[in-house]
């Protein structure tokens, strides 16, 4: 029973991480190409939070809609240097080229915004749930998160763009022969992806108080990998559900870690995610469930 | 090929070192990104698959040692080789490992497997506190006390240095070896084409896994080499640090995927463009690196040496391999 | 004596039963031409004889041996060697690196008796002159040459032939026929090919000839009697081939 709240909180941030993957898991179901500087754009939020806060007093959820348009336009621009002019040389090019930009971004950040730590604190108050008490701007955060997934999840099933783009994840060749311009879905899908990112890393702020730095972004890339493959690349909700598990599987994992006397237990449950990983993929590489 | 240009190198070099050790320091720095290119060069050069948890080998090869050094006190000078030999050893048993399982997967997947390799051991190794977890372990007590002060020194001037040049005329033999035998027509095969060498007759993930075990273990010895006894300490900090793939990946690409000499030429041009960027404009080695590697990629994939052979003629292709 | 043996072999793609209940048997020799229309599941039947599919039902033997669940590359260290459709060369290596994989790799040679045997495949097929070419630099009909004689190389008890004549001229095409009926008659190479047009050259070329539809038989025979049987005809030709 004392796990409920570690459930529940995993839960919370758990949306978090299922937005932050939706991204990914588009890019690479519509373009084939796995992000390696995926955590980057995160960061890249995280700082737009911090900024929009300390400077202008922006609440985080305003920023998060500021991040939006940033990243789309960051994402277009990603997309014409770096995607566009590698689709066709490999796949060794492409995943270099992209490792390479991550950590141009992450040292670029560091030079224009130095190494250290940033936080910020904004709080709306909490909840008490018997026991359990849960801050109102998580769980804004986190309903924020489902919204935006909702959201996505619609623009691709209802939408002619996501019909277009339904199209040519199945078959390039044959949706260019029906008239469906691919070169826009590819463009369109890199900027909304790297969109959704940004406005993640910007609700992401809000789980972790000091812990904005220009090279966070590392983990995160890492843990949208586990989460996009759980969910199955390439599905918004199978990554959003598969965030949902993550969080929790992350914090429970930190209480059964701490239970048993481990002194880094954050870090055990991370280790254990990427064991999990490397199972997924060998085992069930489409994806945990279908979505 | 005829591997005597880049292998003179090394044994060029490595006699400076010794009959001059005031260069030694300087010869190690440059000769660890050759290494580090060299053994790059023979898993993702030759196949064209990425591995970004890369690292993890060389932080392998430095915890060998000194974990020999740290707890098994008594063995003297043995107690380097069998160190060394251990970090070699894990650093092969470590791409066994993962390479039994996602060299199954295909390029993106494996790419992905991957990333994770490199964290997940560190935070396992900080997380279990191992091998001094966070904190790490120093080694220059161990080593003077197993060693004698005078070797010991000796060994982190001078002894690293041809320990890391051994390494990269080692990844020089290693991969004259692959490329004149059937492993050199397999990977060829594969990193054209996988499906279609398939289905010639070649067991495609043992070919991998091979080139994936080399590379592991010649930067397992690098490791040893550049950290354990040139630096005498083992810190997760250091040893698990992500750039270094991306320093790999540019040696190998500048000078050449998948060419011998490349790796000599990238790590010669890489280390010294570093070293100008650290004068006019400090702190920012790593975002240039990260630039260099992202224009090379896009606009010059063949590297120097790669695209220069494409003009030679076939004699002087075969001296500059 | 029988090399090779397809069982009702059956395989689907989701609800689509690209090949539905094959079975045929193939003599050491003997050169069978598979005729159909685009989707009548010719390239799938391939691909399953290649290993490169796995059938859902049905069987595939080999010389005496059940290959059902072998990967290709063991199929081709058995003796099977494929030539693709659209050229599939190994563009930075030279025309004889890429015929010596296949020398190598399905015929099993060590590294200097596979230069030998890649140097005559090469002068089989004409593409000798051209060795140390990057493979990349050659025109259509040379890598169409290229694929056969790394085919060739790989010493195969079968060769299997994907629409190699698609794209060829008229005299490309004879020219490549004959040296494929010189394959079986001097070398004693079966081969199977997927044939869509060029009625006059599968006439020429096949001892038998099987007309697929649907991923179904539907006639089996010498060329003149399997091309002439009503139910091919009405189904693929509109009238009686002459």
């Amino acid at each position: 029973m004392e796990v409920i709240p570690y459930f529940l909180t995993g839960l919370i941030i758990g949306s978090i991480y299922g937005l932050i993957t939706l991204g990914l898991s588009l890019i690479f179901g519509v373009l084939r190409v796995a992000n390696v500087a995926h955590g980057s754009f995160v960061m890249i939020g995280a700082y737009v939070a911090f900024f929009g806060f300390t400077l202008w007093n922006m609440p985080p959820p305003v920023a998060a809609f500021g991040a939006l348009a940033l990243g789309v336009g960051l994402g277009a621009l990603v997309y014409y240097v770096a995607v566009k002019p590698l689709m066709r040389a490999g796949e060794l090019n492409i995943l270099v080229a992209l490792f390479a930009l991550g950590l141009l971004i992450a040292e670029a950040a560091r030079m224009v915004w130095g190494p250290d730590f940033r936080g910020y604190a904004w709080s709306i108050g909490s909840l008490s749930l018997g026991a359990l008490v849960v801050e109102l701007s998580k769980a804004l955060g986190a309903l924020m998160a489902l919204a935006i997934a909702v959201a996505l999840e619609l623009l691709l099933k209802r939408t002619y763009f996501g019909r277009a783009v339904r199209a040519v994840v199945q078959d390039p060749v044959g949706a260019q022969v029906v008239g469906i311009d691919v070169e826009k879905v590819f463009l369109l899908s890199t900027a909304i992806g790297i969109g959704v990112t940004t406005m993640g890393g910007v609700l992401l702020t809000l789980f972790i108080p000091v812990g904005i730095n220009p090279y966070m972004g590392g983990i995160y890339t890492l843990i949208s990998f586990v989460i996009a493959v759980m969910g199955g690349l390439g599905s918004i909700m199978g990554a959003y559900v598969a965030g949902l598990l993550f969080g929790v599987f992350q914090s429970v994992g930190y209480y059964v870690f701490s239970l048993l006397g481990f002194a880094q237990p954050f870090e055990m449950a991370l280790f254990l995610a990427f064991l999990l990983l490397l199972l997924i993929l060998l085992f069930k590489p489409t994806g945990l469930f279908k979505i | 090929m005829k591997p005597h240009i880049p292998i003179g190198i090394y044994l060029a070099l490595m006699t400076v070192a010794f009959v001059a050790p005031e260069y030694s320091k300087l010869i190690a720095s440059v000769a660890f990104f050759m290494a580090l290119g060299q053994a790059v060069n023979i898993f993702i050069g030759l196949t064209r698959y990425v591995d970004f948890g890369y690292v993890a080998f060389l932080a392998m090869g430095a915890y060998g040692v000194g974990v020999v050094l740290t707890y098994l006190p008594g063995l003297g000078l043995a107690a380097l080789p069998i160190g060394m030999a251990l970090g070699v050893a894990m650093a092969a048993g470590l791409a066994a490992a993962v390479g039994a399982i996602a060299l199954r997967l295909r390029g993106a997947y494996f790419a992905i497997a991957t990333i994770g390799v490199n964290e997940g051991i560190k935070h396992f190794i900080v997380g279990a506190n191992i091998w001094g977890g966070g904190a790490g372990l120093i080694l220059s007590s161990a080593m003077f006390r197993e060693f004698g002060r005078e070797t010991a020194l000796f060994l982190a001037n001078v002894g690293s240095t041809i320990l890391i040049l051994l390494t990269g005329l080692l990844a020089v033999v290693a991969m004259y070896l692959i490329q004149s035998g059937k492993a050199g027509y397999a990977l060829a095969a594969i990193r054209q084409d996988e499906d279609a060498a398939k289905v010639m007759g070649i067991n495609s993930t043992k070919y991998k896994l091979m080139a994936f075990m080399t590379s592991a273990s010649l930067s397992g010895l690098l490791g040893a080499s550049y950290f354990a006894v040139g630096n005498m300490q083992v810190f997760p900090e250091n040893v698990f640090f992500i750039e270094y793939i991306l320093d790999g990946m540019a040696v190998m690409f500048l000078g050449g995927a998948a060419t011998v000499t490349g790796p000599i030429v990238g790590g010669v041009i890489y280390y010294f463009t570093r070293d100008l960027i650290g004068t006019v404009w400090p702190g920012a080695q790593a975002l240039v690196t990260a630039l260099l590697v992202f224009i090379i990629v896009v606009l010059l994939p063949r590297g120097i040496v790669g695209t220069l052979r494409l003009y030679l003629p076939p004699k002087a292709r075969e001296l500059l391999p | 004596m029988t090399l090779l043996k397809v069982e009702n072999v059956v395989k689907k793609f989701g609800g689509l039963r690209a090949v539905d209940g094959v079975s045929f048997e193939l003599a050491k020799g003997e050169f069978l031409a598979v005729v159909g229309p685009n989707g009548s599941g010719k390239t799938t039947l391939l691909n399953l004889i290649n290993g490169v599919y796995k059938p859902d039902e049905g069987r595939v033997i080999f010389d005496g041996r059940d290959i059902t669940d072998l990967p290709p590359y063991k199929r081709a260290k058995l003796g099977m060697s494929r030539a693709f459709q659209v050229p599939r060369p190994f563009p930075e290596s030279t025309v004889i690196e890429n015929v010596m994989v296949g020398a190598i790799f399905n015929g099993g040679y060590d590294l200097r008796k596979a230069r030998e045997v890649a140097e005559e495949a090469l002068r089989y097929v004409g593409l000798y002159e051209k060795r140390h070419e990057l493979a990349g630099r050659l025109t259509f009909n040379e890598l169409r040459l290229l694929e056969l004689a790394r085919a060739l190389a790989g010493n195969p008890k079968l060769l299997l032939l994907d629409e190699v004549m698609a794209g060829l001229t008229p005299k490309e095409i004879d020219a490549i026929v004959h040296l494929i009926k010189r394959l079986a008659e001097e070398r004693g190479i079966a081969a199977i090919s997927l044939v869509e047009h060029r009625m006059r050259a599968v006439a020429q070329l096949a001892h038998r000839v099987i007309v697929m539809h649907q991923g179904k038989v539907i006639a089996e025979g010498p060329p003149e009697k399997a091309l002439n049987d009503p139910k091919v005809v009405e189904v693929y030709l509109g009238r009686p081939w002459r």
